[in-house]
């Protein structure tokens, strides 16, 4: 696992388990309830790791919709667009590219066996 | 006998060195100058101990400078002798070998002993303080056999003195007193990736652990920690901290505390003695890092070389190490208990920072990682730097924040020294007023107590653009200020405040509450008031003026139940006025006492142009009229009698007849105004008082008054400058203006009456264009001297430069004016001087920004942001691009057209790529000509181009990720994440059958129900998991997607046509439907709308659309690359009298020459403007297939057509795609997020504070 996850993982208690990896769309987001929160959850298979989740809520638009953004990288980091105002959050850990004062939820994942895991604290 | 005076150095080491070689340097002859070292060697580089440990510098290579170059320059070194007292009555320093030596001046620099904890056998061999380089052979040593070590310190010596053990092979643990490492320097997040970094090296850590005593008998044995714990060790390195050297100072009586008491130019308590370096202690602060030093070296130096002024105002201390690759960087306050932290932290890059931020200042930086832009924040740090500006993005490092940031001027050492403020008082709070608080917040705030008096109830506000209060703009928005501002930089402001009298003897002006306010300075920038002429009736109920905020109001409360308005005045603000008329629903005319409009400004044939194009707009011009008085009226309220008999009635009356300097103030205290009005000022915009100033509108220079807001802001600046003891230049001001009267361009640069004695005129004039322009040039016709342009102002640039700087005429100077034929003399900015002013708002020269783009700007934002270069009136937007493109070519830096940074090519480039390639994925055309993995610029443009090419399903997987979220869910997304549902309606025909099916639908979903302009219905409110259940029904009934969410065709909006039309020439309702059924659905790099009309009449508005057709008797003419929206342009007549067939040929053409060859997201009249040759080269194209493309385009687009598909019927054919519409991979339970209120019968989404509160804290 890698370092980043090790380290959330500390503060982490509770692992969810939310879905099947093959129920999630590739390069693409979705969302998911774990523990009463809206998740975006996003598979990116050539990726490692390969699924990232972040908090549904768009903070700068209001509006539960970050799954539905478009998936990418901007120098060098994996990010999603919101779908409103196209801002760029890092999929490794939430933070808004457009405003370092905003940063959305990330939650550690794990998978396997083909199930997808999800910690939530 | 040497007779220059004798300065001793007490001390050898880096601070004394430096300070020997600065003086040195300032002064090499002054001073019989001897060193004293305690240390058997030169001078060394003391900060090199620990990578001369770790191997990294041989022992040799830490010399500073050696004695025999010392010798050269005649300075006397003394090493391995030792100063045991200064006898200050005798001025002797005494030597441990008993020789005294004469001074004359001395140095302290005795530096600093490394700190031994008084713990139980610290004295043990293998115990040792790593200060000199002595301990380095012995640490060497004893390192030979391996083993273990302890270095007891977790700061910056103490790591750095373990890095270098653990690299000579010992296995090395560090104990730290405090909870984590590097604690003076980093916050703890830092200090772990740092301690991180070391661990991975083999180095352990004990924190909060302190060493309560050693063990062993002939040798250290193990440390002994205060939990009893002990770790075994056979060296021990003490670098828990340093003490200050101040013996030899204590003992001759001067003042010391920690260290040897120095002020700001370093003397101690005796005057002949000064210190510097580790045992100098400066404001409370004993420094133990080399910048500080060597800071105080420098001043030192600078002092005893004669300059007085040298002063030492303290150091920010930074730290910048490197420890086993990872690189550390801290400055200033780590963690200050107020202000806030912007925090980045990414631990998978290793990467932190922390920027400490107070008020708009920052005042820490701690860096790791990335630590290039570390003596950057330092500089913040240092200089006190408003950030404001750049806040967002600080953390992203300098070369996105710093074009943000404005100059702000250190302030730094005004802290501790606070200087009698200056008291300014201000009279006024216009624009210009305003100017002047900001130029003096910007430069130089802290020097002055400033006291603004507004008259107004509002802080200033745009009165440039006050007419726009009658359009989108509130009062907000047009606010320059607020009293935040005011209270950021320690201004007061008082509004409503009126001032009523000025007492030059005691220095005070009384406000109309009867309260003095003392002044040292005082500006009077009280502006003008409107004229109004004497004319009987003019106080009538409904008769106003044009200046203030509060009598827009009045005037848009009067509007109410009236009908006509009339201006009185033609100038620029008058003919403004009328357009707020005419805006606010009413019958505006214009009354002019001059034979012509704006007769300052043009000339009789401009003036008559004008006239034409404003009565065009329905406004009444009446010229030559003398209004008589305003009497009671018949069918409006007031009645304007003319002297030639005439009259004209009219419910409301807007005076704008020229304005008048407010000098009421300065004229009752005796300055000196003029005939007509107006504070006589001189070059430095100073009155008959020198203690008063005044500027703008109420001033009068050179017997003129500048009634624009360009001379006025230039004279605010020279006021600044004189405030802040300059000496300020007012030179008078180019009145040329440009601006847009009722929609008509007009332009009037300098001389623009031709009254130059000599000058020389040329006139081009095109009465069905309506474009009139002049230029009047000098007798010779070598330089421009004015122009007059109207209708068209497009030249208003360059011709302003030409007048402006003198530039050579071409031989033939009627050619700037002509027609472009293609031979148009081009002034690009290269021609012009440094000096020319670009931006006269802000008055910003060409070297201005060129020095901005030398200082990395290189986008016209990062121009505006750096110098306000078009930030006023945007007039030289143009120009400053150019500039812009122009200089960073000259630096080798292609302006970028790439895509994106995933995409080296542009979108046509990719466009070609797919096509020629035959690529029919993203991942393949980015694995051929991308790197990355794409973002949400490329992946949409790349599946339009897709789409539009082989025009295959968009939710295929492999293209289900490159759509944005409208077309994913093929639906437009609303602001709260719902949807919207567009159905197909082709031409805006729909059966009663159909309509009720719409009905039904959004009764059923209760869907907020809307007629779009282009003759649908869309239906709001549709949650992402409703919208299969929606479509189903809609697809049922016959409807199809109506792409509404796509950059694609749209809709074919038309009028009812000839067959029910009494006008109608011909059938535009079946036209449109063939058209909107031949295209629907096509992607294109922005969305394309047409409209089709049965006769001239154009009741569809085609002239507005991309596509518009217009029947005629003779066939359909056919209009191109129009568009509405933000910036409205009428479409081109591209061919007339067309047959059906050959119309359909050419627009599938059209289309796909603009999908082809456009920008992404560029619409039609765009693309059209960039396309060289224009719509003739169009034509070219599409007609007479220049290019022969013309069949390849149309199999193109018939291969579109053919393979045409309702997305959201094969949607609903798809199990697996309608998957994606669950509302949640693992959950079936909607959204509950999304919330509606009821308004007008229908749902709407509920604001923030309508929810319920569970769901708002997600916010």
């Amino acid at each position: 696992m890698p370092e980043a996850a090790l380290a959330m993982n500390q503060e982490a208690n509770d692992w969810v388990e939310v879905c099947a990896l093959d129920d999630l769309p590739h390069n693409a987001g979705i969302a998911a309830r774990v523990a009463g929160r809206q998740v975006a959850l996003f598979h990116l298979p050539a990726e490692t790791p390969a699924v990232y989740a972040l908090d549904n809520w768009d903070p700068l638009g209001e509006a539960a919709v970050l799954a539905r953004g478009i998936v990418g990288d901007l120098g060098g980091a994996l990010v999603v667009a919101s779908p409103l105002y196209k801002q760029h959050f890092r999929l490794a850990d939430g933070q808004c590219l457009e405003d370092a004062a905003v940063r959305v939820t990330a939650y550690p994942v794990r998978v396997d066996q083909g199930r997808v895991w999800l910690a939530v604290s | 006998m040497d007779e220059r005076p004798h300065l001793t150095v007490i001390g050898n080491g880096m601070a004394a060195s430096r300070a020997v070689d600065e003086l040195l340097a300032h002064a090499p002859q002054r001073y019989r100058i001897t060193v004293v070292g305690a240390e058997g060697q030169p001078a060394y580089n003391r900060v090199l101990l620990s990578a001369a440990l770790a191997g990294d510098v041989p022992p040799d290579g830490l010399v500073l400078r050696p004695a025999h170059d010392l010798a050269e320059h005649g300075v006397e070194v003394i090493s391995g002798r030792r100063v045991i007292a200064i006898e200050r009555a005798a001025r002797c320093l005494r030597l441990d070998d008993g020789e005294r030596l004469h001074y004359d001046r001395v140095l302290l620099a005795t530096g600093a002993r490394a700190v031994r904890p008084d713990v139980p056998r610290a004295q043990l061999p293998g115990v040792i303080a790593f200060r000199t380089l002595a301990h380095l052979q012995h640490v060497l040593d004893a390192c030979r056999g391996g083993g273990q070590a302890v270095v007891v310190g977790g700061g910056l010596l103490g790591l750095e003195t373990a890095a270098g053990l653990a690299r000579q092979g010992l296995e090395v643990t560090v104990l730290h007193a405090a909870d984590h490492i590097l604690n003076r320097q980093l916050d703890a997040p830092a200090a772990a990736v740092v301690q991180r970094a070391l661990e991975a090296r083999g180095i352990r850590f004990e924190l909060s652990a302190r060493c309560t005593a050693l063990t062993g008998d002939a040798r250290v044995e193990a440390v002994e920690l205060g939990d009893g714990r002990r770790v075994a060790a056979q060296l021990v390195v003490f670098a828990v901290g340093i003490s200050p050297r101040t013996e030899l100072a204590r003992e001759a009586g001067i003042a010391c505390n920690r260290g040897v008491l120095v002020d700001d130019a370093l003397a101690t308590s005796d005057p002949l003695i000064d210190a510097i370096g580790e045992c100098a202690e400066h404001r409370g602060v004993c420094y133990g890092v080399v910048a500080p030093l060597y800071e105080q070296a420098a001043v030192w130096a600078r002092r005893v070389a004669g300059d007085d002024a040298a002063a030492y105002a303290g150091s920010v201390v930074s730290a910048q190490l490197k420890v086993s690759g990872v690189d550390v960087f801290s400055a200033g306050q780590i963690e200050p208990q107020d202000g806030e932290a912007l925090v980045l932290h990414d631990p998978t890059a290793g990467v932190y920072r922390r920027l400490n931020v107070r008020g708009d200042r920052v005042v820490g930086a701690v860096l790791v990682g990335d630590v290039a832009d570390g003596p950057w924040f330092q500089q913040l740090i240092d200089a006190r730097t408003d950030v404001a500006a750049a806040r967002q993005v600080l953390l992203f490092g300098r070369a996105l924040a710093e074009p943000r940031l404005k100059r702000v001027e250190a302030s730094a050492s005004c802290e501790d020294k606070p200087m009698q403020k200056t008291r300014v008082v201000v009279i006024g709070n216009g624009m210009v007023g305003q100017h002047l608080v900001d130029t003096l917040a910007e430069t130089a705030a802290d020097r002055f107590a400033l006291t603004v008096c507004g008259e107004e109830s509002r802080p200033a506000y745009d009165r440039v653009h006050l007419s726009e209060y009658f359009g989108d703009k509130t009062a907000d928005e047009l606010a320059l200020t607020t009293p935040a501002f005011y209270a950021r930089h320690g201004f007061e402001l008082r509004t409503a405040t009126a001032v009523t009298a000025i007492d030059r003897a005691a220095r005070t002006v009384t406000t109309a509450a009867g309260e003095e306010l003392p002044y040292d300075k005082l500006v009077i920038a009280s502006g003008s008031y409107p004229f109004v002429p004497p004319v009987p009736g003019r106080d009538r109920p409904g008769c106003f003026v044009y200046r203030t905020l509060d009598d827009l109001d009045a005037i848009r409360a009067a509007a109410q139940g009236a009908r006509v308005g009339v201006v009185v005045g033609g100038g620029l603000l008058g003919l403004e006025a009328a357009n707020a008329l005419k805006s606010l629903g009413l019958e505006a005319h214009v009354v002019e006492f001059a034979p012509q409009l704006m007769a300052v400004q043009l000339d009789a044939g401009g003036g008559a142009l004008l006239r034409r194009k404003i009565e065009a707009l329905g406004v009444g011009v009446h010229t030559g009229r003398n209004t008589r008085q305003i009497v009671d009226g018949e069918s409006c309220r007031h009645r304007m009698q003319f002297a030639d008999g005439e009259h004209l009635e009219t419910d409301l009356i807007v005076f704008s007849a020229g304005i008048r300097p407010r000098d009421e103030l300065a004229r009752s205290c005796g300055l000196e105004v003029g005939e007509r009005g107006g504070i006589v000022v001189d070059d430095r915009c100073r009155t008959g008082d020198p203690d008063i100033y005044a500027i703008g509108e109420c001033a009068l220079w050179d017997g003129r008054i500048f009634g624009l807001v360009a001379p006025g802001y230039q004279m605010a600046k020279t006021v600044a400058a004189e405030l802040s003891g300059g000496q300020g230049a007012f030179a008078g001001a180019d009145m040329s203006t440009k601006l847009k009267l009722l929609g008509v361009d007009v332009g009037s640069i300098g001389d623009a009456h031709a009254r130059t004695p000599g000058a020389l005129c040329y006139t081009y004039q095109d009465d069905l264009a309506g474009v009139y322009k002049k230029i009047v040039v000098d007798a010779e016709g070598r330089r421009l001297l004015g122009a007059v342009l109207v209708g068209d102002a497009a030249d208003y640039g360059s011709l302003l430069q030409f007048c402006l700087n003198g530039i050579d005429l071409p031989a033939q100077p009627q050619a700037l004016i002509l027609p472009d034929a293609g031979g148009k003399p081009a002034l690009g900015p290269d021609k012009l001087p440094a000096e020319a002013q670009i931006c006269s708002c802000h008055d910003v020269s060409k070297g201005a920004i060129v020095a901005a783009i030398d200082e990395g700007c290189t986008t016209v934002g990062d121009l505006k942001t750096c110098t306000k270069a078009g930030t006023g009136c945007g007039g030289c937007v143009p120009l400053v691009k150019s500039l812009l493109e122009v200089e960073l070519t000259k630096r080798g830096l292609a302006v970028n057209t790439d895509i994106c940074e995933h995409f080296p090519y542009t979108r046509q480039d990719l466009y070609q790529l797919v096509r020629v390639g035959e690529i029919r994925t993203f991942d393949a055309l980015l694995d051929r000509h991308g790197r990355g993995r794409g973002c949400d610029i490329c992946k949409p443009a790349v599946a339009s181009i897709l789409a539009a090419c082989w025009n295959e399903y968009v939710l295929k997987p492999a293209h289900e990720g490159l759509q944005d979220s409208n077309d994913r869910f093929l639906a437009n997304i609303q602001k709260d994440g719902t949807y919207s549902v567009v159905p197909r309606v082709p031409g805006g025909e729909i059966t009663p059958q159909k309509l009720a099916v719409l009905a039904d639908v959004a009764q059923e979903f209760d869907l907020y129900t809307k007629v779009t302009g282009g003759q649908r219905i869309d239906l709001f409110g549709a949650r992402l998991d409703q919208l299969p259940a929606i479509w189903k029904r809609l697809v049922d009934a016959g409807f199809e997607s109506g792409h509404a969410y796509a950059k694609a065709v749209r809709t074919v909006k038309s009028c009812v046509g000839s067959t029910w039309c009494r006008y109608g020439v011909d059938d535009s309702v079946g036209l449109a439907i063939l058209l909107e059924e031949r295209y629907k659905g096509l992607r294109a790099p922005h969305k394309l709308k047409f409209a089709v009309s049965g006769c001239t009449r154009e009741c569809a508005e085609a002239q507005s659309k991309d596509v518009g057709v217009i029947a005629t008797e003779q066939g359909w003419n056919l209009y191109l690359c129009g568009n509405g929206g933000m910036k409205p342009r009428h479409a081109d007549l591209f061919a007339t009298g067309l047959d059906t067939s050959t119309l359909i040929r050419y627009v599938d053409r059209f289309l796909m020459f603009y999908i082809k060859s456009a920008d992404r997201l560029q619409r039609t009249s765009v693309w059209r403007d960039n396309l060289d040759g224009g719509i003739d080269y169009l034509r070219d194209v599409i007609i007479d297939d220049r290019l022969g493309i013309a069949a390849e385009l149309e199999a193109q687009m018939g291969h579109v057509i053919d393979t045409y598909e309702c997305e959201w019927k094969k949607t609903l054919d798809d199990p697996e795609r309608l998957r994606r519409f669950k509302p949640f991979v693992n959950s079936d339970t909607p959204d509950e997020t999304i919330h509606f209120v009821r308004e007008r019968g229908q749902v709407r989404p509920a604001r923030t504070d309508e929810k319920p509160s569970e769901v708002t804290e997600h916010a």
